[in-house]
């Protein structure tokens, strides 16, 4: 226990430890439970606002009973380089030749390589180059004719690199980088008003552990081997490969955001992201993503880092996650998300790219190598 | 100052040992009653003080019978092999929290516009001890200011006594994320304790 944990103790205490009454609550929970029939779940075939995407999705107010001024937003997850940005309020391909599902089981069949083995002493190398969110969302003061939120977006351009070594008791390494670009999104103050990001500690840096563990002081300590940590190679020995499996996986993992197929979509892709999935799981798990429900190429052509691909999503309201795939090859080449019809934030163009990331890996001899 | 912290209901709770507690019941048999009444004696009051710390003891028992609500039609849904059950339950109560703030928020400017009321110029943390009142002012004010992933992950451990594992089913997130981002909020709010006895 530390003087951080005694601290957050007295925060809210009184309400915390208040011993009210929960009979009522018990009581009308039992009620429904006993009027439940048995059977398929009713709950995620409602349209309810908690299908909602929460790790892509920053939510405009803070955890708060009343209005709080000024909440600082630095968002989650990935984003994207020039090229996507540019395309960004075009998404709707051109010419479309081919189906989301022909697209997927093509590069499913295409993928023919044969994951390198690793021999003792060397590295899995993984890097992901990536554009995230930064940005401020401020409460509006409750006499203000405008009551619109207020705040600003940036896309911070940074890089993660990793090594993994093949024997994975040993020590892994984790170097992040911010680079220099840094893009406008918008915002309801000026560009010039807006404050720019600054890199918070975890942000760069290089953090060695033995078996990922690069953050030690964390409890209960990361296990070598965990088969629960996609971050862990063993993860993916443990997954199934027969697509409807996969299916069923994915249905699982994501139940306690409704299953719907763009949630389950976004797992799948977010999964990927990792650059770990060997290519033998990498075709089950594209051919997975082709029998979920509305998946769509949203755009023939995207570029990242060089690499082309086309780009395949589920529609969502707020944001819209794209795997980014060489229909060619069967290489996964990164991933974007895409501000929907009604984008997080007001000041957000829907359609625009709202961050993205390229991924590569590689079999290296040294650490640091790259 | 007592040590035995961040357990709302005043039952101490090791965070990092699993308890009887978390051995569910068979939500998906055929006798929901029963399971639901096992589910709600054992984590119902720990809940509602994690909730009554989020959004003030009279929104909590509201939030606290809809999260049973919601876990009671999504029983079907919930494999125990895949998440622990506290993870589950705190990741719906944690959704209702968004949404509870989201509609708060409307509210505000539903019923507030143009109406000349000020702005509360407090957060809604607050802290009750006068003895620590500028260690928890600080910490109070800089909890307002996280993003919602960083105070979701920092309460459900800190207060609602959930382990890094138990907030990665509950937020949905790789329990590798989850330490990351455990590490980055405690350091940074340890930070400003420090600071503060410089």
């Amino acid at each position: 226990m530390s003087d951080l944990d005694d601290v957050l103790d007295q925060i809210n205490h009184r309400a915390r430890h208040s011993t009210g009454d929960l009979d009522d609550i018990r009581a009308r929970v039992l009620t429904a439970a006993a009027e439940e029939p048995p059977g398929p779940d009713r709950f995620t075939a409602r349209k309810t606002a908690s299908r909602r995407l929460r790790w892509a999705v920053p939510v405009a107010a803070a955890a708060a009973a009343v209005l709080v001024a000024g909440i600082a937003l630095n968002q989650a997850p990935p984003t994207t380089t020039d090229s996507a940005l540019t395309v960004a309020t075009s998404s709707a391909p051109a010419v479309q030749l081919l189906s989301a599902q022909e697209v997927l089981n093509n590069a499913a069949d295409a993928i023919k390589a044969v994951d390198p083995v690793l021999a003792p002493g060397q590295y899995r190398f993984i890097r992901e180059h990536a554009w995230y969110q930064r940005g401020v969302t401020m409460g509006v003061p409750v006499d203000a004719p405008d009551q619109t939120p207020r705040g600003y977006t940036w896309l911070k351009e940074v890089a993660y690199e990793k090594w993994i070594p093949q024997d994975q008791s040993q020590d892994w390494l984790e170097r992040r980088a911010w680079l220099p670009g840094l893009k406008w999104l918008g915002g309801s103050v000026p560009q010039s008003e807006a404050r720019e990001p600054e890199a918070t500690d975890t942000d760069t840096g290089e953090r060695r552990g033995k078996c990922g563990n690069f953050f030690p002081d964390a409890q209960p300590a990361k296990a070598c081997g965990d088969p629960t940590d996609w971050d862990n190679p063993a993860f993916y020995e443990a997954l199934p490969r027969d697509p409807q499996a996969i299916v069923d996986y994915l249905r699982g993992a994501t139940a306690h955001r409704g299953s719907s197929p763009a949630v389950m979509f976004h797992w799948g892709v977010q999964v990927l992201r990792s650059g770990l999935m060997p290519a033998d799981l990498r075709a089950g798990w594209y051919r997975a993503l082709a029998l979920l429900d509305g998946v769509k190429v949203y755009e023939s052509a995207v570029t990242l880092d060089g690499r082309t691909g086309v780009a395949i999503g589920i529609e969502d309201e707020e944001e819209r996650r794209d795997l980014i795939v060489d229909p060619a090859t069967g290489e996964f080449i990164g991933e974007r998300t895409v501000a929907g019809p009604k984008p997080h934030h007001s000041w957000i163009t829907p359609g625009t790219v709202t961050g993205y990331s390229a991924i590569t890996t590689k079999v290296v001899d040294a650490i640091g190598q790259s | 100052m007592t040590r035995l912290t961040g357990t709302p209901g005043g039952v101490p709770v090791n965070r990092c040992v699993t308890t009887a507690l978390d051995k569910p019941p068979d939500l998906r048999g055929p006798d929901p009653a029963s399971a639901f009444a096992e589910l709600f004696d054992a984590h119902a009051r720990p809940l509602r003080g994690y909730l009554a710390g989020r959004v003030g003891e009279s929104a909590a028992d509201d939030l606290v019978a809809e999260t049973f609500l919601v876990a009671l039609r999504r029983r079907h849904t919930y494999d125990p092999d895949r998440a622990p059950i506290k993870g589950w339950l705190y990741g719906i109560a944690t959704n209702l929290v968004r949404e509870h703030v989201r509609r708060e928020v409307r509210g505000h400017r539903a019923g507030l516009r143009a109406v000349g009321r000020p702005e509360p110029d407090h957060g809604t943390f607050v802290a009750d001890r006068v003895d620590a009142e500028r260690a928890s002012k600080l910490v109070a004010a800089a909890l307002n200011d996280l993003r919602d992933e960083d105070r979701d992950a920092l309460l459900l451990t800190s207060w609602a006594g959930l382990t890094p594992a138990e907030v990665a089913a509950a937020l949905g997130e790789p329990a590798s994320t989850v330490r990351s981002r455990l590490h980055r909020t405690r350091a940074r709010l340890q930070a400003l304790l420090t600071d503060k006895d410089r």
